[in-house]
């Protein structure tokens, strides 16, 4: 591949080092947050679990609007935009980043981009898939929307956001514990077992 | 009776070294007007596999593209999903559009990963975690 030749440059390697430059006033906060959610001390879950708990308790208690509640998140997603780059060089002071912290921020970034592709990829799919299989999609999209619904009925709201949310936060130290890759491997098979058996069948 | 095709319209080629310890790279390149789309997928099986779904795992050919030309495209597989014991592989390309396999690679070695006793102390429960009966000991 020739020098010069936009065409065929990593892609990859483009896409992770603009993300780089853009998230560097938040490089320590990301690797500090790097560290909490990958549980690199036993006690870290817990404390997730135990501040998401104080916080949605602080939420349930105050009992905002809709309104109120999203107006109010991202006065703090501004304000944190805004005094991060400002505050974290004092805090976490300014020294130089070793090798090994350098390589772990671009495998965060470099992790970011990859999920940012799959989300733009299934997006994508799914609009292909509307062209070639407009029945299939529809049903598959009403049916997925309604079981949500349901869902959203049953439990309620504040209660399922923090369910949600734990289960975000929590989703980092489970992966690299194997957890996830685990029954996602079984889910796969199973899957993979129904289709060969729907084959057979259809044969 | 003659063949509607005589030669593979994907060709695919596994780049480099490859094992567990850091992502893997493929080449492939496509005949002209071969009817891509968005949902093929290059997939990773050992040498023997008996069915398209017998994949070890997969590569979305656009969302892990890494770089594309008129002769040429590379995609990337993450280490993660590299088997850790290794062994002998083979890449199959599946087009979405066929409903077929259109380019099966020559076969090729992946090396045990370095970092395999690593992975596997990573994967392992730690030992706070480990339920334990009231004399502190292992249940």
């Amino acid at each position: 591949m020739e020098e010069g030749d936009n065409k065929s440059s990593n892609q990859l390697a483009v896409e992770t080092a603009n993300l780089e430059e853009h998230f560097q006033g938040w490089g320590e906060v990301i690797l500090a947050a790097d560290r909490i959610l990958r549980w690199e001390k036993t006690w870290f879950p817990p404390a997730i679990m135990g501040v998401v708990s104080l916080l949605f308790l602080i939420i349930y208690y105050l009992d905002p609007s809709v309104l109120s509640g999203v107006s109010s998140f991202v006065i703090c997603l501004c304000l944190a935009d805004y005094l991060v780059p400002m505050l974290a060089p004092k805090i976490f002071g300014s020294k130089i980043w070793t090798t090994e912290q350098q390589q772990r921020f671009h495998e965060i970034c470099s992790n970011l981009v990859k999920t940012r592709r799959r989300v733009i990829g299934w997006w994508k799919r799914l609009f292909v898939l509307k062209e070639e299989k407009p029945k299939m999609y529809f049903m598959s999209t009403i049916s997925i929307l309604a079981v949500v619904a349901w869902i959203g009925q049953q439990v309620h709201n504040l209660f399922l956001t923090y369910l949600i949310v734990s289960f975000l936060l929590l989703l980092p130290g489970l992966n690299k514990r194997g957890i996830i890759t685990k029954y996602v491997g079984m889910g796969k098979r199973e899957i993979s077992k129904l289709l060969k058996q729907k084959e057979k069948k259809n044969e | 009776m003659k063949p509607l095709i005589t030669t593979s319209p994907v060709s695919l080629k596994a780049e480099g070294e490859w094992n567990a310890d850091h992502d893997a790279l493929i080449s492939y390149s496509v005949a002209k007007d071969f009817p891509s789309s968005t949902w093929d997928w290059i997939g990773l099986y050992r040498v023997g596999f008996r069915h398209t779904n017998d994949y070890v795992t997969y590569a979305w050919v656009k969302d892990d593209e890494i770089s594309f030309s008129e002769d040429c495209n590379q995609v990337y597989i993450n280490a993660d999903e590299i088997p850790l014991d290794g062994g002998e592989f083979l890449l199959c390309y599946h087009c979405h559009n066929l409903q077929c396999l259109a380019g099966i690679s020559e076969p090729f070695q992946i090396c045990p990963g370095r970092m395999l006793a690593e992975k596997k102390e990573a994967q392992e429960i730690p030992e706070s975690f480990k339920p334990k009966d009231l004399m502190g000991f292992e249940s």
